[in-house]
């Protein structure tokens, strides 16, 4: 089906739109261009003239892929109760409760359907469904499922055995971070009698590649709380299953284990400004958080959110109101100190060295840990490259060092030119204070 | 389909690397995904790779040539590669398809208006609008149309429409800042333009405006800006008619300043004037941009060519001062030097107009070829070699260029 054969179909079922053959045709034009939105209206036409259980699930099939779970579950739900033996029905069913994260409905239609054919296969249900323990009970299983403790954990908790000791260098870093968040967790005691509240958010923004993940563990190993860390992927299911309760699921489990640290990758990803997200279906996510942050159903006493994000600049202002990400902090590439740490340890096990680190981190100004593993390589190379041609074993040497320094382009540069156009044009409040004084702009 | 609704999230979100990656991983496993290449072809343009980009686009129309969503793709890439011609082209193809898309029908505008030919590119942007009556990219290139036309007054009010639809429209900050520095309100302008940085400070689009508004608030520059927006308003024809008149004129004023000596030095003055206004129109931007470099506001504003010109114009404003001042000094210095220098200042502002255009390298290779030839028009005289013939090949050559390079407009 081309789309010009589509546009002829739809002037003929402009012409008699009552024509169910034509409809029909036209619909599976539609369907084969993924033209969801005029395929629904087109669907439903068709089902109002022609009902049938076979429409039914050609709708709810559309209503599938433009996320429109509920409405999708109802017209199942009526078709199945026309025709229990229908098989694509039940498919659909489970794969609408999946995506709406209700594993355990999704679970009892599976049940239902190999109940009704037990050698039924399908790839993309058995996917589903294969990384239960197969030695257990189908009983079990459901059991497993609705235990509200098996729903929770998607997002994996650990406790982090890396503290501020394991970071190289960043020292205004850790002391900013032990004066806003780790003092008043360490004495919460003394803060209580002051009246302050523990707990709130912090934003981490920076580079990419300068260890905002590995300060925000080794924050949650300073004070021997839980850690849990949510990643772009988990937020993207997030908007996709429009799931919000998800989301809720992951605030109520850090209540019931404070202290805990929940770690939001890429937050911006969460926090996108509104308008960014303007007509998306993440509204209801974003709008989620916010009212997670907040506390409203349920103190957040004890939970530290912490967020780290490339662009704080896309990240919606509701977000930076008091009691929600009200710190700020700049995480800048490894200082000097931190980079001799982060070459000692490239350069540890590697014998044909004989280099001043020091010298090298002082001349690799703004390159981050990955531009460092880098530039060892680069420089290896190019020492291999020599000795291959001339057949002279030579150590490394600091200049071979400093003459790939000048070759390679510190990856943060992108990221700084953007960073200061926000900094110069776009500081209200004085947000960015610390990009300017980093980069040395009055 | 889950992949491509992530990645199309991921764009959304500007997260073109992770969006790269998503889709990758995806056409590993179904390289014959035509809309997957399509998404990864818009994940490359926001990388800035539009060759990478071209090609996953036009990889996605081979395997679905009669779609509409992967032509509208493919004809964007084109507009980012310069080839108008070929992006016109696409569109024109994803329009038959669908003709009612409000999307394409504003990629259409756009490169309509890119194209000069306004008035098509105003009966496309109505189109969408009637379609999609909130589309703001729509009202955005209208309104750049609009104020190419000189209907200033429109350009704005759909500028504003946009705004009331979206407060936090940079880009209709920035339309209505041009629209006032066209018509006049310099002051006006460098407000709408700050606001759009502030929301976007990476908008080329509000940058370039706000430095323009900021040059525009001394009178000289204001002048020729205004002479500029007149000659561009022009159509080709009349722009020519025009150029050629004054020039005759001028050719006429200098015979007669010859031959009727009275009047000889008022048309002797202004024969004087009409080359230095000549001399100006070519080069006062450049010569603006060095004193842009030391405002704490604009300074962050240019772009790199913006940059170099304005360094390279310093180095032959000083270069040509000192060598005029060495011709006292050392009776044996050639005047070709500061003359030369001064000549190449037009090659130079005009080349780097075309920065990030393909333009760019054909004017620079020129250009580059003059500055080797006013080096060995200083160097070859010093040496004792005088060429005269070399000199006026430098000086056809550069008055050649200015003519050469106005057919290119």
């Amino acid at each position: 089906m081309t789309e010009e054969q589509l546009n002829q179909l739809k002037s003929a079922v402009e012409l008699s739109p009552d024509n169910v053959v034509l409809l029909k045709m036209y619909f599976n034009g539609l369907k084969a261009l993924h033209k969801w939105n005029e395929a629904e209206e087109i669907i439903s036409n068709l089902n109002k003239l022609e009902p049938s259980v076979e429409h039914q699930v050609e709708f709810a099939q559309v209503l599938y892929h433009l996320n429109k779970i509920s409405q999708g579950v109802l017209i199942l739900e009526n078709a199945l109760a026309s025709d229990s033996n229908n098989m694509e029905a039940y498919k659909l069913i489970i794969l609408l409760y999946y995506k709406e994260n209700d594993e355990n409905t999704a679970y009892k239609y599976y049940k239902r359907l190999k109940r009704i054919d037990p050698d039924f296969s399908d790839e993309e249900i058995d996917e589903l469904f294969s990384s239960e323990d197969d030695n257990s009970s189908e009983d079990d299983k459901i059991r497993l499922l609705s235990a509200p403790e098996k729903i929770t954990p998607i997002i994996p908790l650990e406790k982090p055995d890396v503290s501020f000791d394991d970071v190289g260098g960043m020292q205004s870093v850790k002391e900013d971070i032990s004066m806003k968040i780790i003092n008043p967790i360490k004495h919460a005691d003394l803060f209580k009698q002051y009246g302050k509240k523990i707990g709130g958010g912090i934003l981490l923004y920076g580079p990419p590649g300068c260890g905002k993940t590995h300060i925000a563990k080794a924050t949650a190993g300073e004070i021997d709380s839980a850690f849990i860390s949510v990643g772009i992927n988990e937020v993207m299911d997030m908007y996709l299953g429009q799931s919000e309760k998800q989301l809720h699921e992951i605030f109520d489990f850090a209540r019931n284990n404070t202290p805990a640290v929940i770690f939001f990758d890429e937050v911006d990803a969460l926090g996108a400004s509104r308008n960014d997200m303007r007509g998306s279906a993440g509204k209801n996510v974003i709008n989620q958080f916010l009212q997670e942050l907040d506390g409203i159903n349920a103190s957040n006493d004890g939970i530290l959110v912490l967020g780290a994000t490339n662009a704080p600049w896309h990240i919606d202002n509701a977000f930076k109101r008091p009691g929600r990400f009200d710190r700020i902090i700049f995480i800048p590439p490894p200082d000097a100190i931190a980079r001799k740490e982060i070459l000692e340890i490239q350069l540890k096990d590697k014998p044909k060295m004989e280099v001043d680190i020091e010298k090298v981190a002082n001349k690799a100004v703004n390159f981050t840990g990955a531009d460092l593993k880098s530039l060892v390589d680069y420089t290896i190379e190019e020492k291999l490259k020599v000795i291959l041609k001339s057949g002279k074993e030579t150590p490394i040497k600091t200049k071979d060092f400093l003459s790939a320094i000048k070759k390679i382009r510190p990856s943060s540069m992108e990221w700084f030119e953007t960073a200061r156009n926000y900094a110069v044009y776009s500081n209200q409040g004085g947000q960015y204070d610390d990009i300017k004084t980093f980069l040395n702009i009055k | 389909m889950s992949t491509i609704s992530r990645a199309e999230l991921l764009l959304q979100q500007n997260k073109y690397d992770l969006a790269e990656k998503e889709l990758q991983l995806h056409l590993a496993e179904n390289p014959n995904d035509a809309f997957s290449h399509a998404y990864l072809a818009l994940a490359y343009s926001g990388l800035g790779k539009d060759q990478k980009a071209l090609e996953a686009a036009k990889q996605s129309v081979s395997l679905i040539p009669d779609a509409s969503f992967p032509l509208y793709v493919l004809s964007r890439c084109y507009v980012s590669i310069d080839n108008l011609k070929d992006a016109l082209a696409t569109s024109e193809q994803a329009l038959r398809f669908a003709p009612d898309d409000a999307d394409f029908l504003c990629n259409h505008g756009a490169i309509l208006c890119d194209l000069k030919k306004y008035e098509e590119a105003i009966t496309a942007l109505n189109s969408a609008l009637e379609n999609d009556p909130e589309h703001a990219g729509s009202k955005q290139i209208k309104s750049i149309v609009l104020r190419n036309q000189g209907r200033y007054k429109e350009a704005d009010d759909i500028a504003q429409e946009a705004l009331e639809d979206n407060p936090e429209d940079a880009h209709s900050f920035a339309a209505k800042g041009w629209t006032a520095l066209d018509s006049g309100n310099t002051k006006e302008s460098l407000q709408h333009f700050k606001s759009a940085v502030m929301i976007d400070p990476n908008s080329e689009f509000a940058k370039s405006g706000m430095v323009m508004a900021l040059k525009a608030q001394n009178p000289l520059f204001n002048l020729f800006y205004k002479f500029h927006t007149w000659i561009a308003s022009l159509s080709p024809s009349a722009r020519w008619g025009f150029i050629i008149g004054i020039y005759v004129f001028m050719r006429v004023l200098r015979k007669v300043s010859e031959t009727n000596s009275p009047i000889a030095p008022v048309l002797g003055f202004i024969f004087a004037l009409y080359i230095l206004f000549a001399f100006l129109s070519w080069t006062i931007d450049p010569i603006f941009n060095i004193f842009m470099r030391f405002n704490q506001y604009a300074k962050y504003a240019l772009n790199r060519g913006e940059i170099i010109a304005s360094n390279i114009m310093a180095f032959l404003l000083i270069s040509a001062a000192t060598q005029y001042l060495l011709t006292f000094a050392l009776p044996w210095y050639p005047i070709t030097g500061a003359i030369g220098a001064l000549f190449l200042t037009l090659p130079v502002s005009g080349t780097f107009n075309r920065w990030d255009t393909k333009k760019f390298i054909p004017h620079l290779v020129y250009t580059i070829a003059l500055s080797i030839l006013w080096v060995a028009n200083i160097v070859l005289p010093i040496a004792g070699n005088d060429i005269p013939s070399l000199w006026f090949l430098f000086l056809g050559g550069t008055i050649a260029y200015t003519w050469i390079s106005q057919m290119g407009k």
